[in-house]
């Protein structure tokens, strides 16, 4: 077929087209979470039960937001790092993704059930599985995972686990992953719950 | 409706090639009301006149009739009653004394379809075979702007529309990809005597509907334009949540043809269109985002073509094309990062030519080339999608025995395509006119839809969710085998009833796979393959009551699908559809009321591996009109009188009231 009816067809609508408005949003810069994310990529409340929340903003798309348990805070040095998150992702400082020894239990129920750590059953993350991506199985995602994925609504919702974590100082944390959107509603965002044992 | 005067002589007499064709002797004899129409609906009109054989007797004096003409069966303009396949019509009248506002107001009482509002619009459904399997044509042109599948009924105002026609079952023979469950033809008001009119009309809920139209004829020459703005405001059956159930509409759409006779036998037409839909809505997901989200959409499409009318030989030649552009844009409350802006564009380049021509008494075969070109741009391919069809197509009108009672058509067209090889489908339809009154049809076919390019080509991936989905370009047509049997009776001047039954096997069906199931730290991958076996099956039974000022009339279709791999029924598809219509008319047409119900059974839906039947629906409309004098009508309606739907399945619009005025001139 003679691409010039295309090309005339194409330049009549375009400039018919050119009677409606271009919807293309002016470019302006990643406001990153909404409301009730506190400002930087980690921060840390106490609550009045004792236990701690931590918000972390892992929206990058590329780049992990490193996490110190110690501190509740984004690590300026980055080897002193527990977990990290990139979007749904939750690497350890342990194993295949770093040399801190960091591993974890998950167990079944909610924080409270928690009172002392397991005796075993301590995983961490391993080297790339037989799987389609060239990344660690990330302890977070063995096994059934962290996470639900609702194919309907596309959502992901945190399983009801408690993840034991124990860092390489052997400080041990029992931690409930709450929430994985902001009040807003942007994905990428955790709230994360945890006390220690 | 469609009608033409034609001076009609012994059916023997090779005068005009549609009478010659099938013989037709007793044709519909209807009073024109201006720009009205005839009191007996379309329907009635099908059932009116079986083609009879020429050796009957001639008749004593020629005699001057009004037959309604379609053109979506054989794409060559045949009178309905003598049409070798069934066509429903819906025509201007109907359209006008049910208030349709859209050509999807126009079909949602039609037993057998089924028109549900989906994120691609409002989608029709045909013999239980979704959207996608419905070709959608304007004018016999292909429409653009197929959203999951789906033409949104809701872009076409019927300000412009002259009848809208329907095949039922594969089209493939005629028409090439996407018509296996059936064809839907919205023909537009052509060029003719001179005449104007503005309609103005408001609703309770802040919606305005204005249209004009105006038809001009000098000489050779004639004309018509056609304009249309509408706007709403979006809905929300359930305030407490964010979500609007209805989005806020505000379209514009003007459209203008142009024609030249050159003596009795050719003709030439140009038509041309624009339409601008804006659609504002806020949706709200469960993640708790909030974001408003608006589709700008804009439609050029333009044609030309060249027809001849002859004794024995007719035909047509068409250059025509089409463009379409949806942006869409979601705009997050009190965030950014799930914003998104996506300007989909897609161009298509179609022309086609076909010659009818009569051999001997008893052959009339037709023939025709077609050539089509597409392409699609999309932020969400992994490459602009493009490819080029051709296509040729033969068909014979065949009729044996001595009566010419019977009416064998074989027909069979071949597909080139760029992008999936040859594909070839034939189909036979059979046409018995039995006696007076009594029509028997039955047909044979195959029919296929081409991959989407969304399907072939889409890259998309949900880094928030984990997963990705790919398209796939190997992918196959997917095929259907249909059988199709009908009858009709027509007992007494003032009754009809039609009957059919159909079974469409689909195979090479295009299902959504999972690639790979993620596994540890791996986004889950989704693709499409064809995998899928599906089979429909159905019956239909129509009637109509006219006598004096009432009609009355009544539909039921019991539709049953399979999904045969998955062993359950297949999506949104109800089972039973019934719907009846009474209509009132003023000996001189005056007054005219009509009142239409639809009772739609339950729906299956498959949610996370558990099957959810919708409620029962009850859609009832009611309209009464006045004419006052010769220009001013006025009319008051309301649609959804009983408030049916609700905020997941049945997102239609509530309770309106409207009124309106229309002046003729």
């Amino acid at each position: 077929m003679n691409d010039l009816p295309a090309r005339l067809l194409a330049a009549t609508a375009l400039t018919a087209s050119a009677c409606a408005a271009d919807l293309q949003p002016e470019a302006e810069p990643d406001a990153g979470p909404g409301p009730g994310t506190p400002a930087g990529k980690v921060s840390t409340v106490r609550n009045p039960d004792g236990t701690y929340t931590t918000r972390v903003d892992a929206t990058a798309m590329d780049g992990w937001t490193r996490v110190d348990v110690e501190t509740g805070v984004e690590p300026t040095d980055e080897a002193a790092w527990d977990f990290a998150a990139r979007r749904f992702h939750i690497k350890l400082n342990g194993g295949a993704s770093g040399s801190g020894g960091v591993e974890v239990v998950p167990v079944p129920g909610s924080l409270a059930d928690v009172s002392a750590a397991p005796a075993g059953g301590w995983i961490t993350d391993a080297p790339d599985g037989d799987d389609a991506d060239a990344e660690p199985d990330y302890a977070f995602a063995q096994g059934d995972g962290w996470y639900a994925y609702d194919p309907t609504t596309h959502a992901l919702s945190p399983r009801p686990l408690v993840w034991v974590m124990r860092t390489g100082d052997q400080t041990t944390i029992k931690l409930v992953i709450e929430d994985y959107y902001d009040d807003a509603g942007t994905s990428g965002v955790f709230t994360l719950r945890w006390a220690p044992l | 409706m469609r009608l033409v005067r034609r001076l009609r002589l012994p059916s023997n007499a090779m005068v005009d090639t549609s009478l010659v064709t099938t013989h037709v002797r007793a044709a519909v004899k209807v009073p024109r009301r201006g720009a009205a129409g005839p009191l007996l609906t379309a329907i009635v009109v099908t059932a009116i006149a079986p083609a009879r054989g020429a050796a009957e007797e001639p008749e004593e004096a020629p005699e001057i009739v009004e037959e309604t003409i379609v053109v979506t069966g054989t794409r060559l303009e045949t009178p309905l009653a003598a049409s070798p396949v069934v066509t429903e019509v819906i025509d201007r009248a109907r359209i006008e004394e049910a208030g349709a506002a859209t050509a999807a107001d126009a079909l949602a009482m039609r037993p057998g379809l089924w028109l549900d509002r989906t994120i691609g619009g409002t989608a029709i459904s045909m013999q239980g075979l979704g959207p996608k399997y419905v070709l959608v044509l304007v004018d016999g042109q292909r429409q653009l702007g197929r959203i999951d599948g789906a033409i949104d009924l809701e872009r076409f105002s019927t300000g412009a529309i002259e009848q809208i026609e329907i095949v039922r079952g594969p089209g493939s023979a005629l028409y090439g990809a996407d018509a296996l469950g059936g064809v839907v033809n919205i023909v537009t008001r052509a060029p003719g005597e001179t005449r104007g009119e503005l309609d103005l009309q408001v609703d309770h809920g802040g919606g305005t509907d204005l249209r004009a139209h105006l038809a001009g004829a000098r000489g050779r020459w004639s004309g018509v334009t056609s304009g249309t703005w509408r706007r709403g405001g979006a809905y929300d059956r359930t305030p407490a949540e964010a979500s609007t159930t209805i989005a806020a509409y505000d379209d514009a759409h003007a459209s203008v043809q142009g024609r030249y006779r050159a003596g009795d036998a050719w003709r030439a037409d140009v038509t041309a269109g624009y339409q601008r839909r804006d659609l504002a809505g806020v949706d709200a997901r469960v993640t708790g985002a909030v974001l408003d989200r608006r589709n700008l959409i804009e439609v050029a499409s333009a044609a030309t073509t060249f027809t001849r009318n002859g004794p024995r030989t007719r035909g047509w030649l068409r250059l025509g094309g089409g463009y379409y552009r949806d942006q869409f844009a979601l705009d997050q409350r009190g965030g950014t990062s799930l914003d998104q802006y996506q300007d989909t564009r897609e161009r298509l380049i179609e022309s086609a030519a076909l010659v009818e021509h009569r051999v001997a008494t008893r052959h009339l075969l037709g023939a025709g080339v077609e050539a089509l070109g597409e392409a699609l741009t999309s932020a969400r391919l992994s490459a602009d999608g493009a490819r080029r069809r051709g296509a040729v197509w033969l068909q014979d009108e065949w009729r044996p025995g001595q009566r010419f009672a019977w009416l064998v058509v074989p027909a069979a067209r071949v597909d080139a395509d760029t992008q999936f090889g040859v594909h070839v489908t034939p189909r036979l339809a059979v046409r018995w006119d039995a006696r007076e009154g009594v029509v028997a049809r039955a047909s044979a076919g195959v029919g296929y839809r081409a991959p989407s390019f969304k399907e072939q080509l889409l890259r998309f991936e949900n880094p928030g969710a984990g997963y990705v989905v790919e398209g796939n370009p190997a992918l196959r047509p997917e095929t259907s085998r249909s059988l199709q049997l009908g009858a009709e009776w027509r007992p007494r001047a003032w009754a009809w009833v039609a009957t059919s039954t159909f079974v469409n096997d689909l195979h090479q069906l295009i299902s959504t796979v999972t690639l790979d199931d993620g596994g540890a730290g791996a986004p889950i991958r989704f693709g499409y393959d064809n995998v899928g076996r599906a089979r429909t099956a159905g019956a239909e039974l129509a009637a109509t009551i006219a006598r004096g000022r009432i009609a009355l009339d009544l539909g039921y279709a019991f539709t049953h699908t399979r999904d045969l791999d998955l062993d359950r029924a297949l999506e949104g598809i109800p089972a039973q559809r019934g719907s009846a219509a009474v209509r009132w008319r003023d000996h001189d047409e005056a007054l005219t009321a009509v009142a239409e119900v639809a009772v739609t059974g339950p729906r299956p839906y498959h949610l996370a591996g558990a099957m959810v039947e919708t409620a029962t629906r009850l859609d009832l409309r009611a309209r009464v009109a006045r004419r006052f004098g010769d220009i001013l009508e006025l009319h008051v309606g309301a649609e959804n009188l009983l408030d049916a739907g609700d905020d997941t399945f049945d997102r239609i619009p509530p309770r309106t009231l409207y009124t309106g005025a229309t002046a003729r001139l």
